[in-house]
């Protein structure tokens, strides 16, 4: 091979958004900031997959428009910082490649030097160190191979090296990242990119498990209204036809077909209203192995049952709050949310759940307190697609800032009010989260080691050490002239935190700061030893 | 101990110089002229981009800024946010920072 073709394009970024779906955690690990809650990996994933998925919707006839579409896609997907440089490297590349319809190694490098180029005008003081640069070492190294290297295979392989050399070279060239002993994560990122182009191209792990497709389906058709009832799985043996032949066929019967064969068996999925047909259909062509029927219209129901809690809203709006953590939930239905979202730290609810939500809230007013940085902006898309709801976000960096505002609601005052009181209330709360560290870094002049107990006081880490209890005294030390001004203070505790640690701790607090009221709640949340409140 | 006075224009110059390194800024413009003149400020007065406002212990920055055209202008702003207020909490201790920023041009693409 010594050119890409539009086939070979689509080969390449199907094969990069495999890869830096598989490996989008390590990314997110190497985040500067320790806590389980780096998202670096996950916004370039976003970025790129908006792209692909846009490249689904409309088809493309030549590399023109396949750029076009590419492109566009990754500017309205674009998530953070990273996410906005891959879509300027995505536009400067495919500016080049414009009205070309085959693409040898001199037409590759000359496009990855201007996606390099086009990135990089985008900042007036580039950082070194960054994504920027892999990506410039990248487009270099092409530049040179180009004349000697015909082979397309050979010519990606050594840019691939080359950029992981650079990438190993970070640390030197950024303090903050040798600091806390990692490469930078966007060129980490980029990396991951590149070297999945290279497997998809080698036709290597391009296609989807049969199992993650029909995920993907599936969960799309939640929430919508059902043509077909019915999920059909089937797994048979010696198929006797093509699979094209017979995933024409079952177009007769229903939709998101998908037909996989994998190794001796086959595997078929199909959405539709009379699955006996086509089980007695394929009886004819192949053995049948297993053959699994589920009822999409009940699932539905019971899915929509469960995300539509029963308790009628005691203001005159609905409130939605995201929580993790039995104790939180039930402290949340107690104060009177109607809706709960299922999610948190290492597991952020998606724009659909938020929707959701929202769409089968009792009142036309709705609230909705996200409680976690990263949350924020699902909740604002989920906003923005609302039809039938007026929603208001009250943007909770956590779950403990949620509950005073609750508290604060009052039923008689307008929502107007109402909302502008929530949003004065938590910026008049601190709060101390004690986690543990995901890996080592340096932090604030502290040596984080990975498994040390941190503690953040308003989500800045500010003492490490052995043991969560003390790491909240020496908080509350560090804080004193805030801690002491205050009145009152809650604990929630997690599920790996002993009620008798709890105990000792408060004695001891109350021992310190004998004006503050303290008060201690089962909050049963994942990572965190203790979420604590001060007001 | 005795105390420590950071001015206003310091936290500014801290701020502006924050924002020009932050990904898809092109620069930053005066906020005193308004509409009038447009023009991008040089480094050595950047702190005219920048309105610096404190009450008390809170400190509430606006910057005046021109983007990249051909970028998502909402992730872009988003980071300002967060560089420029990390830059100012740790460089001056302040604690209570609100950075807004003002999207004041877009620059075309060439």
């Amino acid at each position: 091979m010594n050119s890409l073709d539009l086939n070979g394009f689509d080969s390449f970024f199907r094969g990069a958004l495999s890869n830096l779906g598989k490996k989008r955690d390590i990314v997110n690990k190497l985040n500067v900031f320790p806590v389980p809650d780096g998202d670096t990996g996950t916004n370039m994933y976003l970025t790129l997959k908006t792209a692909i998925d846009e490249l689904d919707k409309k088809s493309s006839k030549n590399l023109k428009e396949f750029g076009k579409t590419i492109c566009e896609g990754a500017l309205i997907g674009g998530r953070g910082n990273s996410g906005v440089i891959l879509s300027q490297i995505l536009k400067g590349f495919f500016e080049v490649i414009d009205n070309y319809e085959t693409i040898n190694a001199y037409k590759f490098a000359e496009a990855l030097m201007n996606g390099s180029k086009i990135a990089y005008q985008a900042v007036i003081k580039p950082v070194e160190g960054t994504i920027l640069t892999v990506m410039k070492a990248m487009a270099t190294k092409a530049m040179l191979l180009a004349p000697g290297e015909p082979d397309f295979d050979k010519f990606l392989e050594k840019i691939v090296t080359e950029g992981s050399f650079t990438l190993s070279k970070t640390p030197e060239m950024l303090s903050v990242l040798k600091e806390a002993g990692v490469v930078d994560a966007g060129g980490q990122g980029l990396i991951f990119i590149f070297e999945g182009g290279l497997s998809g191209l080698r036709g290597e792990e391009i296609a989807k498990t049969f199992e993650e497709v029909i995920e993907e389906i599936d969960s799309t058709t939640l929430g919508e209204e059902l043509k077909y009832k019915f999920d059909t799985v089937i797994l048979a043996q010696s198929l006797e036809c093509d699979p094209e032949v017979l995933k024409e066929k079952l177009t007769e019967f229903g939709d998101s077909i998908v037909v996989a064969q994998a190794g001796e068996l086959v595997k078929i999925h199909v959405h539709s209203n009379e699955p006996y047909r086509i089980i007695e259909q394929i009886t004819h062509i192949a053995k049948i192995k297993e053959a699994r029927v589920e009822n999409m219209q009940l699932e539905q129901e019971e899915f929509l049952k469960k995300k539509t809690s029963t308790v009628e809203s005691r203001f005159p709006f609905s409130v939605i709050a995201v929580a993790q953590g039995e104790g939180f939930k039930e402290i949340f239905k107690s104060l009177g949310v109607e809706n709960i979202v299922e999610g948190g730290q290492t597991m952020n609810p998606s724009i659909n759940d938020f929707l959701l939500s929202i769409e089968s809230s009792k009142k036309e007013n709705v609230i909705v307190f996200p409680n976690n940085s990263n949350v924020i902006l699902a909740a604002q898309e989920a906003k923005k697609m609302s039809k039938m709801k007026s929603v208001e976000i009250v943007p909770t960096a956590n779950m403990v800032q949620s509950i005073p505002a609750i508290l604060g609601f009052n039923a008689e005052d307008a929502f107007e009010n109402n909302l502008k009181h929530a949003i004065e209330t938590i910026n008049n709360i601190h709060s101390i989260a004690v986690t543990y560290s995901i890996r080592d870094t340096k932090m604030n002049g502290l040596e984080i080691a990975k498994d040390d107990i941190i503690g953040m006081f308003d989500d800045e880490i500010l003492a490490k050490g052995s043991n969560p209890e003390d790491i909240v005294l020496s908080l509350l030390e560090i804080k004193k002239d805030i801690v002491e001004g205050a009145g009152f203070l809650a604990i929630y505790y997690g599920k790996d935190t002993a009620k008798e640690k709890v105990d000792a701790l408060v004695e001891k607090i109350q021992g310190q700061f004998s004006n503050i009221e303290v008060d201690v709640t089962y909050g049963g949340q994942p990572f965190y030893f203790y979420l604590i409140s001060i007001e | 101990m005795g105390k420590i006075i950071i001015s206003q224009n310091a936290i500014a110059k801290i701020a502006g110089l924050s924002a020009m390194e932050s990904y898809g800024v092109v620069g930053l413009v005066p906020y005193k002229f308004k509409d009038k003149i447009r023009y991008l400020l040089d480094k050595k007065a950047i702190d005219k981009g920048v309105d610096v406002k404190v009450d008390g212990r809170n400190v509430e920055i606006d910057l005046y800024v021109v983007i990249q055209g051909g970028t998502k202008v909402s992730e872009i702003a988003k980071t300002i946010i967060s560089q420029v207020s990390y830059r100012v909490k740790s460089l001056t201790g302040i604690e209570n920072v609100e950075v807004n920023v003002i999207v004041k041009g877009v620059k075309r693409e060439e």
